[in-house]
C-alpha cells in the first residue's frame, strides 16, 4: 500500500508535550475570525512560562495520482504575531490559570482504494488537543488543503466539536475511501519513537 | 443553477451565493469544479492573458460580503464568513509560484465541492 504522511515532527511532538504541567493562560493569533474560531495560517498558544506557535504550510503530494497542494501543521517554539494579535485585541483567555494536564494528537488516516493506482493511505496530523483541569481547547485544520485552523472550546474533551473533513472524500465509480480519525496522547507517540533526534 | 445549501437556497452574501454567481463568468464542470483538471482533482487551473488580474477577479467576486482580512503573506487576502465558509487569495503559491484562490465549505451543499484550489495561469 502506498503511504503518505503529513505528520507532527518529533520536535513538534515535544513542543506539545511541552505544555503539560504548566499554567495556561491564553491562545492568539493576528488573524482570527468568528469571535476566535477560526485562525487564518497561524497562531499561538501560552502559559504562564512558555509559548508554542502552530503554523499551517503546505506540501505537493500525489496520493489521489496528480499534484495536489495539501496542508500540514508544524509547531513552533515562542509566540508568532503576538504584536499583532495584541494591537487588535485577538487574545483569549479561558481556562486561564488551570494546569494543563494532557495534550492528544488529532490524527486521520484516509483510505483510499482505486482501481488504477491500488490502495494508497494517507495519515495526517490534523490538530491537537489541550486539556486543562478545567476544560478543552482543540486546534484542528479546517481542511485537508487549505492553511486556516478551528479552535474550540469546551467543558470537557468528549464536549468538543472537532472540525471533521471528511466532505472532501467523495467516493466514485472506481474509487472509494474511508476516513478514520484517532486522538492519541501526545506522549504515546513520543515514546513509540523514543530514539528519535 | 442549483447549489442550495442543506439549510435551503443560498442566501445573499453567502460563499455559496457569490460562488453561483462566479459561475456565470468562471464555468466549471459537472461537479462544480473551476477551470480544468483531472476528475475529482481538488487543484484546478484556469488559463488567462493575465493570471493575477483574473485571480483577483475572482476572490473579488467570491469575498462579497465577506469579512476580509489581509493574511501574512505579502498580498494574500482571506475572507471568511459566518458559516465557516472561506475563500483565499494567494498572488504566489507555494508549488508553482502562480496565483492561486482556495474555496471551503465546511458543511455539504449539493454540486458544490467542499475544497478547491484554483491556480491561474498564462494562456499556452
Amino acid at each position: 500500500m502506498g503511504g503518505y504522511e503529513l505528520r507532527f515532527s518529533i520536535q513538534d511532538l515535544r513542543l506539545a508535550a511541552g505544555l503539560i504541567g504548566k499554567k495556561w493562560d491564553h491562545y492568539g493569533s493576528r488573524t482570527l475570525f468568528n469571535e476566535g474560531t477560526l485562525a487564518a495560517s497561524d497562531m499561538f498558544l501560552t502559559t504562564f512560562s512558555s509559548t508554542i506557535s502552530v503554523v499551517a504550510d503546505c506540501k505537493i503530494l500525489d496520493f489521489e495520482g496528480g499534484a495536489d497542494e495539501f496542508s500540514f501543521l508544524r509547531i513552533e517554539d515562542g509566540a508568532i504575531g503576538a504584536t499583532a494579535a495584541r494591537r487588535t485585541g485577538d487574545l483569549y483567555f479561558d481556562f486561564r490559570g488551570e494546569q494543563v494536564v494532557n495534550v492528544l494528537i488529532i490524527r486521520d488516516t484516509v483510505a483510499m482504494n482505486d482501481q488504477d493506482l491500488g490502495p494508497r493511505e494517507l495519515v495526517v496530523d490534523s490538530g491537537f488537543i489541550v486539556e486543562t483541569t478545567q476544560g478543552s481547547l482543540a486546534i484542528c485544520k479546517g481542511s485537508f488543503y487549505m492553511q486556516d485552523m478551528f479552535i474550540q472550546r469546551a467543558d470537557t474533551t468528549e464536549s468538543l466539536e472537532l472540525v471533521a473533513s471528511q466532505n472532501e472524500w467523495e467516493s466514485s465509480l472506481g474509487r472509494q475511501f474511508s476516513i478514520v480519525r484517532t486522538v492519541i496522547p501526545v506522549n504515546e507517540l513520543l515514546e513509540e519513537r523514543p530514539n528519535h533526534p | 443553477m442549483g447549489g442550495g445549501s442543506g439549510d435551503g437556497p443560498a442566501s445573499r452574501d453567502s460563499l455559496n451565493s457569490n460562488f453561483q454567481k462566479a459561475r456565470d463568468q468562471f464555468p466549471t464542470s459537472p461537479g462544480g469544479y473551476f477551470g480544468t483538471g483531472r476528475s475529482g482533482g481538488k487543484t484546478r487551473q484556469i488559463q488567462a492573458r493575465d493570471p493575477l488580474g483574473t485571480a483577483k477577479k475572482m476572490f473579488k467576486m467570491l469575498s462579497k460580503g465577506g469579512k476580509v482580512a489581509q493574511l501574512p503573506k505579502p498580498g494574500a487576502m482571506t475572507a471568511v464568513f459566518k458559516d465557516g465558509s472561506r475563500v483565499n487569495f494567494r498572488p504566489t503559491s507555494a508549488s508553482d509560484g502562480s496565483p492561486v484562490i482556495e474555496i471551503a465549505f465546511p458543511k455539504p451543499i449539493s454540486g458544490v465541492p467542499a475544497t478547491q484550489k484554483i491556480h491561474f495561469v498564462e494562456v499556452k
